[in-house]
């Protein structure tokens, strides 16, 4: 008899886990692991640009 | 000011410079396939005369100074450099981490057997496994190595698949 996982177990990870992310990176080679932390770093640093930017209107 | 961490161009001075070292921390974990972030470069250097010489030339390349709360501009030392302390460093490519000794007292030839060469697009560059990356972060034991042990191990599993689990 085959038993079926609920389907919470099966559509949600543990806690801290994503697999698919895991399993992306792992297709990556090592550049392109690396050019993908430095686009988020990038990404990061243009965010906080724009945050500390002056809203248009205010001073 | 803090520049916006460039991980391959800092990594570019160290190679010029042929500074023996090893990538670890979550850049190290990256390049390992774990899908983390981090701001700042960690390694591990040799600490032998000539190492610490030349990689003494590549922190005054990146114009290194300490990350210091008062803002003093303090630079490291190449005496320092010979000890197993961790020096904390902003340069002109973002923070990098200087390590003498990581996990329980693990020097730059203690972590080798565990550290691969890989190729960054024709820059080759030595970084620790994600096993070894693991143990020093469970030796280390404080909360920030903690936090990212179960995306470490799952991605360990997940890049060793015939390991019989």
């Amino acid at each position: 008899m085959q038993i079926l996982a609920p389907a919470a177990t099966v559509l949600r990870p543990p806690p801290g886990e994503d697999e698919t992310l895991v399993r992306w990176m792992l297709s990556l080679s090592p550049a392109e692991r690396l050019q993908a932390l430095q686009g988020f770093v990038d990404s990061v640093s243009e965010l906080r640009r724009d945050q500390s930017a002056p809203l248009p209107g205010r001073p | 000011m803090i520049n916006p961490p460039r991980f391959r161009d800092a990594l570019e001075v160290f190679a010029r410079h042929d500074v023996e070292l090893i990538v670890v921390g979550g850049v190290a974990a990256v390049l390992g396939g774990a899908p983390m972030a981090t701001f700042d470069l960690d390694v591990v250097h040799a600490r032998t005369a000539d190492n610490l010489e030349r990689l003494g030339r590549a922190l005054a390349e990146l114009d290194a100074r300490y990350r210091d709360p008062a803002g003093r501009l303090l630079r490291p030392a190449a005496a320092d450099l010979a000890g197993p302390g961790h020096h904390l460093l902003l340069t002109r490519c973002g923070p990098v981490d200087v390590l003498g000794a990581i996990g329980r007292g693990r020097r730059y030839e203690d972590l080798l057997d565990d550290a691969a060469t890989i190729e960054l697009g024709g820059l080759s560059v030595r970084v620790l496994g994600l096993a070894a990356l693991i143990r020093t972060k469970e030796e280390a034991g404080r909360d920030k190595d903690r936090a990212v042990l179960d995306l470490l191990r799952q991605a360990l599993r997940a890049s060793t698949p015939d390991r019989g689990e």
